[in-house]
Formats: C-alpha cells, sequence, structure tokens
C-alpha cells in the first residue's frame, strides 16, 4: 500500500490534515530544482568543523544562536536564519576566545606553521601562510586573493598595535571565525558540461555537500583536493570520495547529526519533570536517556547495519547506572577510573518485554509528556510527525482540557477514558481518532518513561490499531510502524532534505520514489541510503535561475552565485 | 568629549593607536548632575529608557481595573501589590485586539499585537516588535542595543527585528552579570580613561569583514540577501559597540556595579521565577543607570504560562482551564494566586527601578516600561479587555497616577503613544483595523 | 556562627515534609509487585536510606529540664578547672568568634580540661580524668522498640512501644538522648542532630543494604533476611532523597555479611537474629554492632518500608563518633561530651566485661527508611551484562 493511499483515509477534517507526502505522479525522474541557498552552521557543524581543524584540546565554550526547525529539521531552518546582533556578539566572543587558544605559546608551534621573523611585529609571509592554510578548511574552499589580502594586512595592523605578531594573528583569525563566509555555508553554481542550458554545483561547493551531510563537518583536505583537481566532478571520483567518507568512523558523527535533528532530541534540553512526581529523572537521567537513544541508533544502523525499521522493535540498547532505576533493570556502578566505557553497558531486554524499539525509550516517552502527567496525544501527535512527517494540526483555540488534565478523576481513571470523554466533540474528534490510538498503547509508561500496569488502580488498556492492523501493546505499536511504508517513506523524505538543506520540491516526487525503491532493494540499510543519496545526481544539479534573480546574463563558464528568487 | 563623535575606520585608529594609551581627565562625581538630577552637568537631559515587561494569562476582569478613571484612582484588589507605586503607574482598561475574521491563535495573537501591532500572517515573525523600534532612536549609541531576559527558562524573548529573526534571551542572571559587567565593561565614573589597544584593534579587524560586504552579496537572491544584510547589519552594531567603547563614557553619578550573582534555579517553579526577575530586574536597573543599553524585554511568564508551584504539575496555564470558580470570589482562586504572583513580577522591577536614586529623582523617572500580556481572561482565551500598564516617567513626557478607559480601541493606541514619548516619529502604528492613529493625549506631558 | 544557648528547643524539632506524605499500607505489602506462581522463591532488595535513633519525646521525659546548652557546658567545664566567670567568658568568646588562632587556643584550654599525674589532658580522649559532670537522661513510660532482655514489664526502667504496645521494651539509647535539645522528636517529627548527621554521611558511606525472600512477598509466610554493607554510597533523586532502584555491589568482606531468618505478616517483616555486625564510617559508626538483635518493617505503597531495628549494640564507637569531633559537639551540637561518656558507663545494660564487670553493650532502637534497590556481587566486571527485575519482567509479560 503507498503511504498516500492511507494517509488520504485519515484526513481529520478535510482542510486540517496535510499529509506531506505527495501522491506519486506517473512521470519520469526529474533533476532537482531545489535552489542554493546560504546555510546556517548548526552548532555542532562549528564544533566538529573547529575541532577537526584545530584538534580536541581547544575548548570552544560560549553559547550559539538558537535554531530553527522547517519540514522538520534544523538543517531546513538552516537555510532560513540569519545572525542577529546578540548572536554576533556570541559568535564573535566564541572566535576570540578559539583564536586566542590556536596562538597561544601551548598551540603555536603545532597549529602555525612558521615561525615569525619578529615575535613583536608583523610577520606578512607567516601570517599569509597560516591563513591561506587555515583559511582554505575554514571557508572550504581557497581564499580569494582579495580575501587573503584584507586578512594578512588585519593581521598586520593588529600585529603593530598589540605589539604581538600572536596576537595580531589570533585577532584575523577570530575575524575569519566570526565571517559570513564561515558561519554560512553557500553554494555555487556553474554551468553543467554534461547537460546544456543546466547549472551544477561547482566542485567545492559538492564536496561541502557530502561532508557535512556524512560527517557534518567541513571538508577534510583529501576532500578539497578532489575538489581542486575536479576529481570529484567525475562519476569514479565522486564515489571514490564516498566511500572513503562512508568508511571512516567519523559517519558516526553524520548518524548522531542527522537522528538528533529529526528525532528533535535537542528539545530534551529543556524537558523537566516534576520533582514531586518523578524523583528518578534527575538531570544526568535526561542527559543519559538523550545518549541511550543515540547509541541504540548508531549501534543498530550503523555497527550493525541493521534495517531501518527494525529500530521500533529491537530490544537491544545501552544504559547507565542512572537510567537502570528508571528502567529498573540492574546496571552495575562503573570501575573507578573507568573512562572506556563511562558508565554504559549493552543490555537486551528479555523477549516478550514492552520495552521494545524507539518508541518505549525514555527518551521519546518523557519528551513528548507532560512534566507532571503523560499525554498520549503529544506522543502520537510526535509519531505521527516525526517518524511517519504526518502534520497533524495544533487544537481549535477554545477548548475545554479540564477533563484530560484532571489526572485525579476518579471517574475517568485512565487516559484513555479521560479522553473518550473529552473527545466526544466533534471539533476534536477527528484528530484524536488518528493520534490518540498510538498515544494510548505508550501508556505502559509515565511521564518520566517508567513502567506501570494501572492509573488510579484501573488497569491501564494499551490496545489500539494503526493502518488497520490491531496491536495490544507498546510492543505491538512498534511492530505496527515497523510495517509501516510510511515509516520509510519518511525517513527518506527526512535524510534528502537534511542532504540538500530544504524540503524536497514538488517535482522532486520522482526522486524521493526513486530513493525509496533504492532503501527497499538495499534492505533498509542507512549506510545504503546514504550512498545512494551522495553519489545521486539530484544532490548536485540545480534548475536554471529564475529571471530576475540576478542582474546580469550567465557567463559561460565563470562561476556565478544564485539563489532562491521571490517575487513579491 | 560626545557620544556621537565618530571614530572611523582604521586609518583613523591607527593614528590614534601607536601603541600607547590616552589618559582623560575627570571632573569630580558630585559635578554629574544638575540639582534635580533631571540632566548630566554639561547640561544634556539624561538618556530615556525604555523596557517592555511580559507576563502571561493576564488578569481576572474586574479585579484589576481601577474604579475611577482619570488620576486619583485606587488600586484595584488584584494588583494591590502596586500601591506604594501608584503614582507612578498608568493603567489602560478596553483595549482589545481585532482579529478581521482571522482566527484567534490562542496566546499569540495578544502578543502578536501588543508587541508588533497586527496579526502574524505565517508563524513567522515579520514585523519589528515595539521595543525595537523604539531601540532604533534611543539604544544606538550604547554599549547593547537591548537586552533581553526571561525568568521562567524560555531562551527566545518577544523582541524581534523583524524578518523572522528573534533575539535570544538570557535565561541566567549570572550569564547576564557576566555579559554586561565582565572585563569589558568600561565604568563611566573611573578616574582614568584608557582606550583598550585590544579594542583597537578587533574594530580594525572587523572592519576588514564589513569591507568584504560587496562582494559577498553579489548575486545572491532577495531573501539570502536579506539574510546577509541581517548579519552585516549586527556587525554593524557590534563595531559601533567597539567604538563606544574607545570613547570616554559620560559620567553617570548613579552607575554602580552590582555584586556578583547567585543563580537562582531556572525553570517553570514559581519560587525560582518570582527569585530570578528580582534578580534580573536588579541587574537591569544597573545596566541602565550604568548606561550600558537604553531598552531592555524583560519577560516574567511566556504566554500561556508554565509557571507552576514546586511539586506541582499544573501550571498556571493548565489551571486556567481546569480550576473551577470560586462562587464567593466569582474567580478561580489558584489562577489568582498566580496572577498575584506576575504582579509581585511587575513590582520588583518598578522597585528596582526606583530604588537608584538619581539626584531627587530616581531612574525610573527617565524610564517607560510597557507592560503587557496575552489575553483578556485568560479562561477563554479572550483577547478583548487585555490589562496594559505603563510605568515610569519617561522623563517627564509622560503624566503618570492615571487610569485610562478606552471603549473597545485596538491596544495599538497604547503601542502607539509609548513610540512617540520614546522620540519615534511615527504618526501612526499596527495593521488593518488594530492601525491606530490616535496616540493617547490624555497621558502625554 | 552561633553558639546554642538557653532552651533552643523549638528549632531544633524538624519534620521531614517526605515522609508525612507516604501512606502505609499495612496489609497490602509488595501488593501489584509479585506475580509469581507458588513455589518460585521471591527476592526483593533495598538500601537504607535513613538511619538514626528511634526518639519519642514526650512532656514527661525530663522532669528536671533539657541538659545544658554550649555556653553552660563550657563555663561549666572551665569554672571546674578554676576559671573564674569573667576568664571562662573570654575563652568563650574565642572559641566562638575569635580568630583561627584564639579558637585553637580557646579550644584547647576547654579540651584539655582532664587532669592526670598533675598535667592537663585531652578531656575527650580521656573522659575519666574529669569528674562526671552529670548527664540528664529520660524517663517515661514510651519508646520505641523490643523487648531484648525478655523480661516484659517487669521492671520499672523499662518503655512501652507507643505503636505495639508491646512492655518491656529495653532502650537505653533513648535514655541517652532523650534529655538533649537537639535530640528532641516528638511524634511525627525526625530528631535534628542524628538527621543532619545522617544527611550529611550517606552521600559518601558506603550503603548498607538489605534483600528479603521469600516464597510470594505478598503473603503472610517466612522469609530469609540478609544485611550487607555495599561498595557503593547512594545517590540522590531530583528531589534530594535516596534514589530507588539504584544499583550496588555487596561488598565482598564476610564481616558485613549477615543472614537471618523472619517473616512477613499483615504487611509488617520482624525477624530476630542473635548478631549483627555492619563496618560503618570513620565519620559516623565506625561499626555497628548488635547482640540479640530485632527487626520490624512495615512495607511502604511505593515500594519502599520503614521501620526499627533494636538491639545490644557496642556503646564505645558511638562514643567516639562524639568525642572523636568532641569539641565542634560540645560547640555546636550542646553534647557535654565527658557527662555523655559517665552516662553511657551508667546507663550500658549487657555484656558485662568479664574483669571489671561493667556493661560493654547498651540497648538501642534505630529509626530505619529502606527503598528498593538491585543487589549485584562486587566482583562483577563493570562490562557485565546488565539485569532486568525479574518481578517487574514478569509483570510486564502479562
Amino acid at each position: 500500500m503507498r503511504a498516500s493511499t492511507y494517509l488520504s483515509g485519515l484526513m481529520c477534517g478535510a482542510t486540517l490534515f496535510t499529509a506531506i507526502i505527495a501522491g506519486a505522479a506517473e512521470v519520469k525522474p526529474v533533476p532537482a530544482d531545489g535552489d542554493p541557498a546560504i546555510r546556517r552552521l548548526s552548532p555542532a557543524q562549528y564544533e566538529q568543523t573547529l575541532t577537526d581543524i584545530f584538534g580536541r584540546d581547544i575548548k570552544l565554550g560560549g553559547r550559539f544562536e538558537t535554531e530553527v526547525r522547517d519540514n522538520g529539521l534544523f538543517a531546513v531552518g538552516a537555510s532560513r536564519v540569519s545572525v542577529t546582533s546578540t548572536g554576533l556578539q556570541r559568535y564573535d566572543a566564541m572566535a576570540r576566545n578559539i583564536a586566542e587558544q590556536v596562538v597561544d605559546k601551548k598551540h603555536r608551534t603545532t597549529l602555525v606553521p612558521c615561525t615569525p621573523a619578529s615575535l613583536k611585529a608583523p610577520d606578512d609571509a607567516c601570517a599569509r601562510q597560516f591563513l591561506s592554510k587555515t583559511g582554505r578548511l575554514l571557508y572550504r574552499r581557497p581564499m580569494t586573493e582579495q580575501e587573503l589580502k584584507i586578512q594578512v594586512s588585519a593581521a598586520a595592523r593588529s600585529a603593530t598595535t598589540l605589539d604581538s605578531f600572536y596576537d595580531g594573528l589570533g585577532l584575523s583569525l577570530a575575524a575569519t571565525l566570526a565571517s559570513p563566509q564561515f558561519l554560512f555555508r553557500r553554494e555555487v553554481v556553474e554551468p553543467d558540461p554534461k547537460h546544456r542550458g543546466q547549472y551544477r554545483l561547482d566542485a567545492y561547493s559538492k564536496a561541502s555537500q557530502i561532508s557535512f551531510m556524512l560527517w557534518n563537518s567541513a571538508p577534510d583536505k583529501e576532500l578539497l583536493a578532489a575538489a581542486e583537481s575536479g576529481d570529484i566532478h567525475t562519476e569514479a571520483g565522486l564515489a571514490r570520495q564516498v566511500d572513503r567518507l562512508l568508511a571512516s568512523p567519523r559517519l558516526e558523527a553524520g548518524i548522531r547529526a542527522f537522528f538528533d535533528d529529526m528525532l528533535h532530541l535537542d528539545e530534551f534540553d529543556t524537558v523537566s519533570k516534576d520533582a514531586a512526581i518523578y524523583p528518578k529523572f534527575t538531570t544526568d537521567v535526561a542527559r543519559d536517556a538523550r545518549e541511550q537513544t543515540m547509541r541504540t541508533i548508531v549501534d543498530h544502523v550503523l555497527t550493525r547495519n541493521g534495517d531501518y525499521r527494525d529500530l521500533f522493535t529491537t530490544r537491544r540498547t545501552f544504559l547507565t547506572p542512572g537510567l537502570g532505576s528508571i528502567y529498573r533493570v540492574a546496571v552495575a556502578p562503573p570501575p573507578e577510573n573507568d573512562s572506556a566505557s563511562m558508565g554504559w553497558q549493552a543490555y537486551e531486554f528479555p523477549e516478550g518485554d514492552l520495552r521494545a524499539g524507539l518508541l518505549t525509550q525514555v527518551s521519546f516517552i518523557s519528551m513528548h509528556s507532560h512534566p507532571g502527567r503523560s499525554s498520549p496525544t503529544l506522543r502520537g501527535k510526535a509519531l505521527r510527525e516525526i517518524f511517519l512527517c504526518q502534520k497533524v494540526p495544533d487544537p481549535p483555540g477554545a477548548v475545554n482540557f479540564t477533563l484530560v488534565q484532571d489526572t485525579g478523576n476518579q471517574t475517568y481513571k485512565t487516559a484513555r477514558e479521560r479522553l473518550k470523554a473529552h473527545a466526544t466533540e466533534p471539533m476534536c474528534s477527528g484528530c484524536h481518532k488518528l493520534i490518540d490510538p498510538m498515544g494510548l498503547a505508550l501508556e505502559s509508561f509515565d511521564s518520566a518513561g517508567g513502567f506501570r500496569t494501572t492509573e488510579n488502580g484501573a488497569t491501564i488498556d494499551t490496545s489500539g490499531e494503526f493502518e488497520g492492523k490491531k496491536f495490544a501493546d507498546a510492543a505491538g505499536l512498534g511492530k505496527a510502524v515497523q510495517a509501516s511504508p510510511a515509516t520509510t517513506s519518511c525517513l527518506v523524505n527526512r535524510l534528502y532534505s537534511f542532504a540538500v538543506g530544504r524540503a524536497p520540491a514538488k517535482d522532486e516526487t520522482p526522486v524521493l520514489k526513486n530513493l525509496e525503491e533504492d532503501f527497499t532493494a538495499d534492505g533498509y540499510k542507512i549506510p545504503s541510503l546514504l550512498r545512494r543519496i551522495a553519489t545521486s545526481e539530484a544532490l548536485f544539479r540545480v534548475a536554471p535561475v529564475q529571471t530576475g534573480a540576478i542582474d546580469v546574463p550567465l557567463p559561460k563558464f565563470a562561476q556565478i552565485n544564485t539563489s532562491r528568487e521571490v517575487k513579491p | 568629549m560626545t557620544l556621537n563623535g565618530k571614530i572611523n575606520r582604521r586609518i583613523a585608529l591607527r593614528g590614534i593607536v601607536a601603541g600607547t594609551a590616552v589618559t582623560v581627565g575627570l571632573p569630580f562625581l558630585d559635578c554629574f548632575l544638575n540639582t534635580h538630577g533631571t540632566a548630566l552637568a554639561s547640561g544634556a537631559e539624561l538618556p530615556r529608557c525604555f523596557g517592555t515587561f511580559f507576563y502571561g494569562l493576564g488578569f481576572n476582569p474586574g479585579r484589576w481595573e481601577p474604579k475611577v478613571i482619570g488620576a486619583n484612582y485606587e488600586m484595584a484588589p488584584e494588583l494591590a501589590a502596586l500601591t506604594p507605586f501608584k503614582n507612578k503607574i498608568n493603567i489602560y482598561s478596553g483595549m482589545k485586539c481585532f482579529l478581521d475574521g482571522r482566527p484567534n491563535v490562542v496566546h499569540s495573537t495578544g502578543v502578536q499585537v501588543c508587541m508588533h501591532g497586527g496579526l502574524a500572517r505565517s508563524r513567522e515573525v515579520t514585523r519589528p516588535t515595539i521595543d525595537s523600534l523604539i531601540a532604533d532612536v534611543i539604544g544606538t549609541r550604547t554599549r547593547f542595543r537591548s537586552i533581553e531576559v526571561s525568568s521562567a527558562g524560555n531562551t527566545r524573548s518577544l523582541s524581534s527585528r523583524g524578518r523572522g529573526e528573534v533575539n535570544p534571551a538570557e535565561i541566567s542572571p549570572t550569564s547576564l552579570y557576566a555579559r554586561i559587567f565582565g572585563p569589558e565593561f568600561q565604568d563611566p565614573n573611573a578616574a582614568d580613561f584608557k582606550p583598550d589597544p585590544r579594542v583597537l584593534a578587533r574594530r580594525s579587524v572587523l572592519s576588514g569583514v564589513t569591507e568584504q560586504r560587496a562582494s559577498l552579496v553579489k548575486g545572491l537572491g532577495t531573501l539570502d540577501r536579506a539574510r546577509l544584510d541581517q548579519y552585516f547589519t549586527s556587525l554593524r552594531e557590534l563595531e559601533q559597540q567597539l567604538d563606544l567603547a574607545l570613547q570616554k563614557p559620560e559620567p553617570l553619578e548613579a552607575c554602580s556595579t552590582p555584586t556578583a550573582l547567585k543563580d537562582a534555579r531556572s525553570g517553570t517553579v514559581v519560587d525560582d521565577v518570582v527569585l530570578n526577575n528580582k534578580l534580573f530586574s536588579q541587574m537591569i536597573a544597573h545596566t541602565l543607570a550604568c548606561g550600558q543599553t537604553h531598552v531592555f524585554n524583560s519577560i516574567f511568564s511566556s504566554a500561556a504560562s508554565n509557571v507552576r508551584r514546586a511539586g506541582r504539575a499544573d501550571t498556571h496555564h493548565v489551571l486556567t482551564h481546569e480550576e473551577g470558580v470560586d462562587e464567593t470570589l466569582g474567580v478561580q482562586p489558584e489562577v489568582t494566586w498566580f496572577n498575584e504572583r506576575s504582579v509581585d513580577g511587575i513590582a520588583a522591577l518598578i522597585g528596582a527601578l526606583d530604588g537608584i536614586r538619581e539626584g531627587d529623582r530616581t531612574l525610573l523617572d527617565r524610564t517607560l516600561v510597557y507592560v503587557s500580556t496575552d489575553t483578556g481572561l485568560a479562561r477563554i482565551h479572550s483577547v478583548d479587555n487585555i490589562p496594559l500598564m505603563t510605568v515610569g516617567g519617561a522623563n517627564g513626557r509622560i503624566k503618570t497616577g492615571i487610569h485610562f478607559h478606552a471603549k473597545s480601541d485596538p491596544v495599538t493606541r497604547l503601542g502607539l503613544t509609548v513610540q512617540q514619548l520614546m522620540g519615534v516619529p511615527a504618526s501612526n502604528w499596527g495593521e488593518e483595523s488594530n492601525q491606530t492613529g490616535a496616540a493617547i493625549t490624555e497621558v502625554m506631558a | 556562627m552561633a553558639i546554642l544557648k538557653g532552651n533552643n528547643l523549638a528549632s531544633v524539632i524538624v519534620r521531614r515534609s517526605s515522609s508525612a506524605a507516604v501512606v502505609l499500607l499495612a496489609g497490602a505489602a509488595f501488593a501489584g509487585l509479585s506475580a509469581q506462581g507458588a513455589g518460585a522463591a521471591e527476592t526483593r532488595s533495598f538500601a537504607v536510606s535513613w538511619f538514626y535513633p528511634a526518639i519519642y519525646s514526650q512532656a514527661d521525659n525530663c522532669p528536671n529540664g533539657l541538659n545544658p546548652l554550649s555556653h553552660d557546658i563550657f563555663m561549666r567545664a572551665l569554672t571546674s578547672t578554676g576559671k573564674t566567670p569573667t576568664e571562662a567568658e573570654a575563652i568563650i568568646e574565642g572559641v566562638v568568634e575569635g580568630t583561627p588562632a584564639q579558637r585553637d587556643a580557646s579550644g584547647k584550654q576547654i579540651s584539655e580540661r582532664g587532669t592526670f599525674a598533675g598535667a592537663r589532658v585531652n578531656a575527650y580522649e580521656n573522659p575519666l580524668t574529669v569528674p562526671d559532670p552529670g548527664f540528664t537522661t529520660a524517663v517515661g513510660r514510651f519508646a520505641y522498640g523490643f523487648n531484648l532482655d525478655g523480661q516484659g514489664g517487669k521492671s520499672a526502667k523499662q518503655f512501652e512501644d507507643p505503636e505495639t504496645h508491646e512492655k518491656g521494651v529495653d532502650n537505653g539509647l533513648f535514655r541517652l538522648y532523650g534529655c538533649l535539645a537537639n535530640h528532641q522528636a516528638p511524634p511525627g517529627t525526625e530528631p535534628n542532630y542524628p538527621l543532619e548527621t545522617w544527611e550529611s554521611i550517606r552521600d559518601t558511606m558506603p550503603a548498607w543494604v538489605l534483600s528479603i525472600t521469600g516464597d510470594n512477598l505478598s503473603k503472610d509466610g517466612d522469609v530469609t533476611v540478609t544485611v550487607d554493607r555495599a561498595i557503593n554510597n547512594v545517590l540522590r533523586d531530583a528531589h534530594g532523597h535516596t534514589r530507588h532502584d539504584q544499583t550496588f555491589q555487596i561488598d565482598p568482606d564476610p564481616r558485613s555479611h549477615n543472614t537471618f531468618k523472619g517473616k512477613i505478616k499483615d504487611g509488617m517483616l520482624t525477624a530476630q537474629m542473635s548478631k549483627l555486625y555492619l563496618l560503618g564510617d570513620q565519620f559516623f559508626l565506625t561499626e555497628f554492632d548488635l547482640t540479640k538483635a530485632q527487626i520490624r518493617l512495615t512495607m511502604k505503597q511505593d515500594g519502599a518500608a520503614e521501620g526499627f531495628i533494636g538491639g545490644y549494640m557496642k556503646w564505645l564507637p558511638l562514643y567516639f563518633q562524639h568525642a572523636g569531633n568532641g569539641l565542634n559537639a560540645e560547640t555546636f551540637r550542646g553534647l557535654d561530651i565527658v557527662g555523655l561518656y559517665y552516662a553511657l558507663q551508667r546507663l550500658a545494660d549487657a555484656d558485662p566485661d568479664p574483669v571489671t564487670k561493667k556493661n560493654k553493650r547498651l540497648s538501642s532502637t534505630w529509626h530505619v527508611e529502606i527503598v528498593p534497590a538491585f543487589l549485584i556481587p562486587a566482583d562483577r566486571p563493570g562490562d557485565t551484562q546488565a539485569q532486568a527485575d525479574p518481578i517487574i519482567q514478569t509483570s510486564r509479560a502479562q
């Protein structure tokens, strides 16, 4: 059954429910028409890039601008945001802090490739050597001669003012770290020699595209070299680089970044539970819960190269002593000075256990609950939106929630009974029918993720139905989600969006359809899908620039910049 | 030395630098102000300051409006905690948000109209907020254009310069302290002034980034160009801050550095929120008194306030929906208790501003605080009769101690009034039915 | 810094809000937790979350008033060594408000109030070098505890337990503490000083842990109880209380391993044992050594339990718990260390020394609270597979 078919049967109010996954039209695959745009580096990308360039020893400190989610992803929202005044102050402070460390006595010998003629005076040759080498990694392309000149002269002026070569060099480096060239990824296109009249990303943009997608970081030297030589434009050259990146341990950072984004795990930073009701949910347990989900995913999709769908049924996971107290599993405290395990232990829940799959983990359960009570509605909504890419509208304004929130109600003892009484209102019932059955299956878990069988003394009924499949409990729900075509098409949609930094355009539907078919053929393996996307033309081909986007006609071979044009 | 004497570009800086710092002599503290504290010794008026204070879920209709209209009103029961400051407060009743046939996006519509002047067309904030319009006039020559704080842990402020950018809010008083009074703080009353060569060097290096603007925006589409423009606007403000740090600040008698803070816990437990608000209020007062900014935005609780009592799951918001109305009182008692905590929050801010003496006046007398919320009657998400207040004297530009009552006028009337009082050259404000050209002349001095 | 002066009774009574909120469900012990068929043994494990002397303060405990507080203790001690009241005041002032050097000097004058062979000696280490200053001990009808010597209510020195109404209760520890200002604890409250001691010690002290095994713990029947020391300390939850369901590794040292028989009836666990021994902590009791021990625990709805442990304890570790930091105990807790020593000697009621004929043990009752925990052997390496709680598993699989 195609995703679109059953979705249309689930509309809750004709205009309220819109499925993001459009129906598959019978047209031939065409290249993506996504317009290039500038994307602000995410906090993780900023950190990863600087760590890659300067090493773990350099401490970043500081705080970042808030991110914005679009099409379910920060990676897409990054194409909409800029840098506020306060935000730039933060970037500037971080940049100076980092630069000071790079040029300090401890690090300069390894990070600065030359020694100045004098410690107290400018040395343009040395500054140029350092800035051009570092600038290439930071800007993800060679600096232009103009850029380099500006930075070298800034280093010289500051060195004179401060009577110190290294202080001057540090300030110039700080300026590049706070510059738009570093903070924004910018896609540059050039005419595509293989397709007359069309355009493609230039070699360096292409290198960034696959590097940020697979490593969540800027291209390394080897990838930049492949861009410089043009090797990346050949099919074999691209495949070589993609395979190299996929084989690297750094792929884990990319997998983590994608799933952290897709699962909204950042929201965990603001999850808090009522200490009086859920005393076990401490800050360290919350941190561990987020990491537990990440470790489960990395182990399953990467280490074991498992079937993505089985993430919804797997009983294998990793626990810390703190999590053990919530899951009620004995987890031995780590031996002293044990830095390797950091307290984490592999654990497999016994067969038949309700703890099966991501939906039953503390992270999902607790994040989509209220501070003092569970929420079948929030959980059902999150499941639809996050894992099935379906949009559930916000509740209408004038709703009386009194009953739903009354967890001590002695007439309606369980959430199911309260919701049933609440959702008799026609304006509510449409959507509740969609989201509640899935959420109610997770009622075996309280707001903090603890297991329970009763509420107010009444036995909790966790049975339900999803896509025509009946299930008895949370484990059954996991199996139903595992079997749903929406689950895999959603993953394809999100991963593709993550790579291109925007929601798929309407006429990219065939591209997604192809990828879905490939995903199926590959046994739903994430690394295979990453490879398919990273080597697909769709990732690099660009539609002709719309009229009015730029003032001058496109030159034949010179590089040009384009971006989305919106008519007034 | 004047505040607007520009130090321009790196060429000029190089001349000043040459390695050595400049020391400037200084008048003594008691010469700073004229005898009334209304002006600097130089004759220039003390700067006007503006702030917004937001709390969620309004007050109970009938329990916050004074019975008397005009001057000499009595504070209504729910606002009892404000009684000591009655003469410095104006209360505005009978103003509402017009929906123009569009849905009431609950807890958002009220904020949109009060802060932006109209309903949002999408979730994206497109129009600048009132504080931002005012900061364009009074906030450009200070170290910080504005500061944003949030006592209940929400890192999004309500302040926006439009185009989807929302200023992040500080949620930790200690972080705010470090940002304002950390190593880069220039005490306006310090005896010596030495321009920091490091600041000079930074200023010069940043101008190198600015130089590249033209080549960077070249070829970009309008949306991306707007985003880079925003970046360069932020950069220009950073440069202006550095310019200011290179100049001898005007001495400010009332400026003192507060003692370093111990944080309250951030979060939504009411005791923590109240304490955070108190600490933030004091920090804001010191920041204004020291001339570090002229504009602030403080959130006590967010729209649909999730403030709650310790150990309780029912938030203020949940209670507005679920609590029964007490037949004797005619209100939801627990909700009312939370409303009164919001009033305490307002009182804490007023107390902090009024506690800083400048001659025979106080900092509050040259400040204007615009107090707004998201709902009229929270129980039904009403956006009618939204409780609004102004606090402070705006340097004598506003008459205070007045209860102004409108007959279902848009809330934007007050927003327009406030802008005009702060010197924004606006003759009207707002959109569609929320647009108005009628400032409230009854309170303008 | 404040010295205890006058009668601070009102301020030393504290109520821990948490325990007041807990509903005791007698008769419903372990309800809902067991789904095991008959025959299969079931084990529940616990860690000790609170532990302090059981105090049941009543108006009639101290007809002659409470023991004096710090100021008066010092005044008495200093004037007895020949200081004038004015000199004594100056020394006291030095202890309380002085510079570090003054504190040391004044402290020395106070602590070295013993006389031996014509020289000043430390009275805390040598309490018998100071004449008995007197120490008021408690009397009355009620005290928590057990009839340890089996002599019913015949002796006037014995109490009645306010909960079980068992007569002949032996509780010398309550007599000892019952007239100290900061040990006052009317029903429903906890004694301040012992509470404070435990509160500060439990984060670092290796936890004491228990297990209860029986055929079906939700029914009446015989059980086996173990009491051990763990190598890990308890952790706190978001409330600051001891975290439930934490995992502990049992100390392999056989000295702290105790096994005995007990029974559950109407939700209450009772057990007797001839001897109970646990290593403690250097800042608390260095060892907890009981003979003729008895235990009584009532199960709570949240899986925790609370009750009492009683027995004849070696009193010397108790003395050194206080005397080890004697000056502080006297300054801040109003405990005359020398008086304490003489009182312990007087109150000791078991285990006479074969030579001196003096009793080495004191009857005692301790308030104990336990929370659910997992126990595993300490020799398991850190990477051993974690183990699920069998009971919760059964419950889930239903």
